[in-house]
C-alpha cells in the first residue's frame, strides 16, 4: 500500500490499527514531526521554558500521549477537516507543556531567607538603599497587569449591559477575541469555535461598537 | 477523546474544559447545546480563554524561518531513530488484551473480504439464474433509493427556484418607501406606478405555485413557509400571511425574520405603532437584521419622527454591509435632515 496517498485521517486510523507498523509510523513522522516540533517550541517561549533542556523531553511526551494506552488518542481521533489533526497534536502538545510546568512547580526548591527590607551591602548604615529597590523586574509590573486586568472586567460589565438575547454568551466572546486579542473576522471564524460567516461575525462587532461609547457614559454618570 | 490530563492535577475551577472539549470546540465538533455552555464559560474564566486564544494563534500561523531553523537546531534524533523509540513506547505498553483486541478490530475488514469472496464462490457454483435475481434485488433496492431521494430533491429544488424568482425579479420600492422584507431584497429607485394589477406579476404567480406545490407535497421546511408568508404579503394577502409567521415566531432560526415580517404587513395597513413594536422586537431577537432597522426608521418618519428615523438611520448606515441600501439610507437621512 502506498501511504502517501492515504489521506491524514486514515493515516491517524492506520497508526492505531497498526502501532506495530514502522513504515506507518515513517510516514506520521514525515507528515507530523514538524508540526509537534513547532507546537512544542511555540509553547515553550511562551511559558519562558528553559527550551534547550526541556525540548526533547516534551517532543517524545507527545509521542507518548499517542501510543499510551493502547493509542487510546488515536482511536479516538475525530477529525472535522483533513487538517484536523494539526489541531489535535496542538492541543496535546499544549497539554503536555502545561503538564510539566505542574510538575516542575510542584517540586519546591530550597530557600534562603533573605529580607528584602535589609540595606545592600556596602551603603552607609544611614543609606535608604534597600535590597528590594535593586531588584528588576521582567514583568511590565504588577500595575501594567492590573490595569489590563481591570480594562476587561470593565469591558465584560459594558458587554453585560448591550449585549442581549439568546446569542449574548456568542457575541460577548466574539467581541472580546476582536477588542482584546486582535483577531480579525475571518480569524475569528475559521479557528475559535465560531460557527459564523465573517459577515456575520462583522455585524456583530458593530453592533456592540456602536453601543459601547454610550454604555460608557451611563456607567460613568451613575 | 482526549483525556482530561493536567487539569485533573490542579485545583480546577468547576467546569474548566477539558483537552477533549478544546478540541472538539476549536474544531467545531461540539453540538449547539455544548458550545453554548462554552461561550459561556470562556466568558468567565480567563484561563481556558487564554487556552482557546492561544490554541488558535499557535496552530494556524505557518512556520517562520527562525523557528523553522529552531527546530532543525534543536532536533536530536534521526526520523528513523525517533520511529524506533515510538516503537518501544509501543511495544512497553502494549498488553496481551491489547494485541487480542488490536486482531478484533480487524474483522469488519475481514468480514467484507470475506462476504465478497464467498458471493463469488457461491454464484460460480450455481445456475446463472441466480446471479440475475441478486443483482435484480440490488437494483430495486437502488431504485427505491433513488426514487425516494428524487422526491425529497423536487420538493427542495421547487423552494430552490421559488426564491430564485423572487430575488431576481422582485425590488423594493425606495420612491414609495416600501418597508423590507426579509432576504436580500435590492432597491429601486423606481416606484409601483401601475396599480393593482402590476401587483399580479407573473413572477409572484409562479413562485406561489412553486412554493405552495412544495408544501402540499409534504416539504416542512420553514424556510418554504417563511418564503409563502412573503409571496402572500407581496400579493396584498395579509391575513394569509399573518397566520403563517405566527407559527414560524417559535421557531429560534426564524423568529427575527417572523417578527420582521409582521412588522411590515401592520406597516401595509398604516398600523404604526405595531409595525414598530414588531421591528423593534425583530432588532432586539437578532441585531443583525439590517431589514427591520431600516423598516424602523421608515415608520418613524410615518409617525412624524424625522429625528428618531435619523438616529436609527445613522445606526443602520454603519451596520449595512450592502452598498446599494446604505445610498438609500443615506439619501432618506439628508431629505429628512
Amino acid at each position: 500500500m502506498d501511504l502517501k496517498i492515504l489521506s491524514n485521517t486514515n493515516l491517524v486510523k492506520l497508526c492505531a490499527q497498526e502501532p506495530t507498523n514502522e513504515r506507518v509510523w515513517m510516514e506520521f513522522y514525515a507528515r507530523f514531526d514538524d508540526h509537534i516540533r513547532l507546537m512544542i517550541d511555540r509553547e515553550c517561549r511562551q511559558k519562558q521554558l528553559p527550551i534547550d533542556k526541556v525540548f526533547d523531553d516534551l517532543v517524545q511526551d507527545v509521542y507518548l500521549r499517542l501510543v499510551q494506552k493502547n493509542c487510546k488518542a488515536l482511536w479516538d481521533y475525530k477529525a472535522a477537516t483533513e487538517n484536523s489533526i494539526y489541531s489535535y497534536l496542538a492541543v496535546i502538545a499544549h497539554s503536555v507543556v502545561c503538564g510539566y510546568l505542574i510538575k516542575e512547580g510542584a517540586q519546591k526548591r530550597p530557600r534562603h531567607l533573605s529580607s528584602l527590607e535589609a540595606p545592600v551591602a556596602g551603603t552607609p548604615e544611614d543609606g535608604e538603599l534597600r535590597l528590594i529597590d535593586t531588584l528588576a523586574s521582567p514583568d511590565p509590573g504588577p500595575d501594567a497587569e492590573l490595569d489590563k486586568a481591570s480594562e476587561r472586567q470593565e469591558i465584560r460589565q459594558l458587554l453585560n449591559q448591550i449585549i442581549t438575547g439568546k446569542t449574548k454568551a456568542r457575541d460577548q466572546l466574539i467581541f472580546m477575541l476582536y477588542w482584546f486579542e486582535k483577531f480579525s473576522p475571518e480569524q475569528i471564524a475559521a479557528h475559535c469555535g465560531i460557527e459564523l460567516s465573517p459577515k456575520r461575525i462583522i455585524n456583530i462587532i458593530s453592533a456592540i461598537k456602536q453601543r459601547l461609547p454610550r454604555a460608557r457614559q451611563n456607567m460613568d454618570f451613575s | 477523546m482526549l483525556e482530561k490530563s493536567h487539569k485533573a492535577e490542579t485545583a480546577i475551577t468547576e467546569g474548566c474544559l477539558s483537552d477533549d472539549q478544546l478540541y472538539r470546540y476549536i474544531e467545531k465538533l461540539v453540538t449547539e447545546e455544548e458550545r453554548q455552555k462554552i461561550h459561556l464559560h470562556l466568558n468567565s474564566c480567563a484561563r481556558c480563554f487564554d487556552e482557546v486564544v492561544t490554541l488558535a494563534r499557535n496552530t494556524h500561523l505557518p512556520a517562520s524561518e527562525a523557528e523553522k531553523l529552531e527546530i532543525t537546531r534543536l532536533r536530536k534524533l534521526t526520523p528513523q531513530a525517533q520511529v524506533d523509540r515510538i516503537l518501544d513506547y509501543v511495544k512497553a505498553r502494549e498488553s496481551v488484551w491489547a494485541k487480542f483486541l488490536r486482531e478484533i478490530k480487524k474483522l469488519p475488514e475481514l468480514i467484507k473480504f470475506h462476504i465478497s469472496a464467498l458471493l463469488s464462490s457461491f454464484f460460480a457454483e450455481r445456475d446463472p439464474v441466480w446471479k440475475y435475481l441478486f443483482a435484480g434485488a440490488v437494483l430495486l433496492v437502488f431504485a427505491a433509493g433513488s426514487f425516494w431521494g428524487i422526491q425529497y430533491y423536487k420538493k427542495g429544488y421547487r423552494i430552490i427556484r421559488a426564491e430564485r424568482l423572487l430575488n431576481e425579479n422582485y425590488q423594493v420600492s425606495v420612491p414609495d418607501r416600501e418597508p423590507r422584507l426579509s432576504g436580500d431584497f435590492a432597491p429601486t429607485g423606481l416606484g409601483t406606478l401601475l396599480g393593482p394589477a402590476e401587483k399580479k406579476r407573473p413572477y409572484i404567480a409562479q413562485a406561489f405555485k412553486l412554493a405552495e406545490d412544495a408544501i402540499a407535497s409534504g416539504y416542512n421546511d420553514p424556510k418554504a413557509k417563511q418564503l409563502l408568508a412573503r409571496i402572500y404579503i407581496l400579493n396584498g394577502q395579509y391575513a394569509q400571511a399573518d397566520s403563517i409567521l405566527q407559527q414560524l415566531k417559535f421557531g429560534s432560526q426564524t423568529l427575527a425574520a417572523a417578527l420582521n415580517d409582521l412588522g411590515v404587513i401592520h406597516f401595509k395597513k398604516k398600523d404604526w405603532e405595531t409595525a414598530g413594536q414588531f421591528f423593534a422586537e425583530a432588532i432586539l431577537s437578532d441585531p443583525t437584521i439590517n431589514e427591520a432597522r431600516y423598516n424602523l426608521a421608515l415608520t418613524r418618519v410615518e409617525m412624524g419622527d424625522a429625528a428618531g428615523a435619523i438616529a436609527i438611520l445613522e445606526d443602520y448606515i454603519k451596520l449595512e454591509t450592502a452598498g446599494g441600501w446604505k445610498d438609500v439610507a443615506r439619501r432618506l437621512k439628508r431629505e429628512l435632515q
